[in-house]
């Protein structure tokens, strides 16, 4: 017999359910199927088995997004982790500083993703924004950055960057976990700030930072889509058409769902695959750090 | 007076009030001695603690240890070594890195590194342990980890910040005897803090009690109990504080200038008579301690087992032995 207190718990978990298997598992399956087939959404669908994979696979534009993607992924998330860590350790305290770098660190991360694209576009402008006059200051002629590869493909690290607040917070909740006596012990052996954060703060940390690594790397590719479509069309030359940019391109612009869902499970499976690395090295990184 | 510690006029103040953590202490700890501090929780025992071993600067006084002027040195330039309270053992070291963490910070080479921490590993029975991990370890080996990265330092003093309150009361008394051992061989010397008045006064040679971040008292165990210099000492120290009570009750009579008296429990005599009523008796085996009201106050009997003396039962008392205080609460001779 269930108790009250299970059917309780099942009443209130019912919307979740339901909307998870509505809105997330339904569309995922549908989606799934289609990319067995070719569809552009106003003609019945036909069975294409594994050709639109086979399609898929051979395109070059896939293989130029694979690159935007890796780019993106190589450059923000390390930033983003190692920024998000700096910057906790900074703002862990009660000093008026300490007070000021946590609200000016999460607050980026509470505007709107389009509002920061809206902002980033203006700090690039060579006319009228910071980085131009910056550039003039220094004796440097600013020149149009969302044109060239690597100034677009910059913008948009340095954007998904100061949207670090979220790993900031962990890392900082992290941080106050440890023991201040493991600091006054190792300041009695003689260890400085350096060999402090070496040797107490990073290994203990480094669970969470791993976690949020992986994390970091299935969230940042799929939210490499709202900067890229507003701030740069993937452009130049697609420098910055990242996976999910040409799963909507292909899909929507284009229409051709069939290519779409085809693209859009292989990004599913390397998010998955890349989520999986990155908790093995977790489980690695931990076996190391508490046995040496 | 030997080469031990020595700390001088030493005074701490936290905060912008410059409201003192430790003011104007004046103590010193010889050779082979355990000074026991002792105190109620805010009364300056951890701050004097770590002036010695150097997490904190005085503000004002000095600190000499094995001879030599400390104050302003860093704590690994001082030949103190530390016990935290909970032991402070890094979580994700091994038993060996845990002792070994100062060499390896000071960059030591792996060969004196190993042969130094097996060194004291073997003294305190940790060789088979030095690849655990301390979650992995028991209360009293963790205890013995504390001590063994402490003694890795071959230190002129130990400083110890409440080493047995992490131990159940079972480990507890054996832990005490391997610290006592330990404590006073080889000539070093141990400040031993601890908010527990009888583990003070079992461990320390001597104790200082503190109050408010000076020192109230400084003595061996025995004096603190028999001659108690305020009545905060006297209500502190002992298993059962000491009763103070008015001058004039009990029909005691006091020396000029004394205002409270105060009466152990062992100094009261139960006679025939009727002016105390016993309010509780707790039986603790080898003893049975009364208490008793007498005109409105609260004094301590130590009776022998099976005095009969039940609750509610009224009793005469003789007192053969009391302390005189002052209106301020200094001892009077």
């Amino acid at each position: 017999m269930r108790s009250r207190y299970q059917r309780g718990a099942a009443l209130m978990g019912l919307p979740f359910v339901v909307g998870a298997l509505v809105l997330v598992v339904a569309p995922a399956v549908v989606t799934a199927g289609y990319a067995f087939t070719t569809y552009d959404g106003l003609s019945p669908a036909t069975f294409n088995g594994l050709g639109t994979f086979r399609d898929v696979l051979a395109d070059p534009e896939l293989h130029n997004s694979l690159r935007s993607t890796g780019w993106f992924l190589l450059l923000a998330v390390p930033l983003r982790i190692v920024g998000g860590l700096l910057l906790a350790l900074l703002a862990d305290g009660s000093s008026r500083l300490a007070g000021a770098t946590r609200v000016s660190v999460f607050a980026p991360s509470v505007i709107p993703d389009p509002a920061t694209a809206l902002i980033w576009l203006w700090v690039v402008n060579p006319l009228y924004g910071p980085l131009g006059a910056v550039l003039r200051l220094t004796g440097g002629t600013p020149g149009p950055v969302l044109i060239d590869t690597w100034g677009a493909r910059l913008t948009i690290v340095a954007l998904s960057v100061f949207a670090l607040g979220e790993g900031f917070l962990v890392t900082l909740a992290a941080r106050r976990e440890l023991p201040e006596s493991l600091y006054d012990a190792a300041r009695v052996e003689g260890a400085r700030p350096l060999a402090r954060f070496r040797r107490i703060t990073l290994p203990l940390l480094a669970p969470v930072l791993l976690l949020l690594t992986a994390r970091d790397v299935l969230v940042s590719m799929t939210n490499a889509l709202v900067p890229t479509l507003l701030l740069t069309r993937g452009g130049p030359l697609d420098a910055t058409k990242t996976l999910p940019l040409l799963v909507y391109e292909r899909g929507f612009r284009e229409g051709d769902l069939g290519e779409g869902a085809a693209l859009a499970v292989l990004t599913l499976l390397l998010g998955v695959a890349a989520f999986v690395v990155a908790l093995l090295a977790l489980r690695a990184v931990r076996r190391w750090s508490l046995r040496r | 007076m030997s080469a031990g510690v020595a700390v001088h006029q030493l005074s701490f103040g936290y905060g912008k009030d410059g409201r003192s953590a430790v003011s104007e202490v004046d103590l010193s700890v010889a050779a082979g001695e355990v000074l026991a501090v002792v105190g109620p929780s805010g009364s300056g025992k951890s701050t004097l603690l770590r002036l010695v071993n150097g997490l904190l600067t005085p503000t004002a006084g000095s600190v000499h240890v094995g001879g030599r002027d400390v104050t302003r040195a860093s704590p690994e330039a001082r030949p103190v070594a530390m016990v935290f309270q909970g032991y402070a053992l890094f979580p994700h070291l091994d038993v060996a890195a845990n002792i070994g963490f100062g060499l390896a910070v000071r960059k030591a080479p792996r060969s004196e590194r190993r042969r130094r921490v097996l060194e004291v590993a073997d003294r305190l029975q940790l060789s088979d342990l030095l690849h655990r991990l301390p979650g992995e370890l028991s209360g009293g080996e963790r205890q013995r980890v504390a001590l063994a990265r402490a003694l890795l330092r071959d230190p002129v003093v130990f400083c110890l910040d409440e080493p047995l309150s992490a131990l159940d009361p079972v480990l507890r008394t054996a832990a005490r005897r391997d610290l006592e051992q330990l404590l006073r061989t080889d000539g070093r010397c141990a400040l031993y803090v601890t908010h527990d008045q009888s583990e003070a006064m079992t461990l320390g040679d001597r104790v200082a009690l503190l109050r408010d971040g000076r020192v109230e008292q400084v003595g061996t165990p025995r004096e603190l109990y028999d001659t108690p210099a305020t009545t905060f000492v006297a209500a502190f120290v002992g298993t059962h504080p000491m009763a103070l009570l008015p001058v004039g009750s009990l029909g005691l009579n006091a020396a000029a200038g004394v205002a409270t008296v105060g009466v152990r429990a062992e100094h009261v005599e139960l006679v025939p008579g009727t002016e105390a009523l016993v309010t509780a008796v707790d039986d603790l085996g080898h003893e049975q301690v009364a208490d008793l009201e007498v005109d409105g106050h609260r004094l301590l009997a130590r009776l022998a087992p099976g005095s009969g003396l039940r609750r509610g039962d009224r009793t005469g008392l003789r007192v053969s032995r009391h302390t005189g205080f002052d209106a301020a609460g200094q001892r009077v001779a």
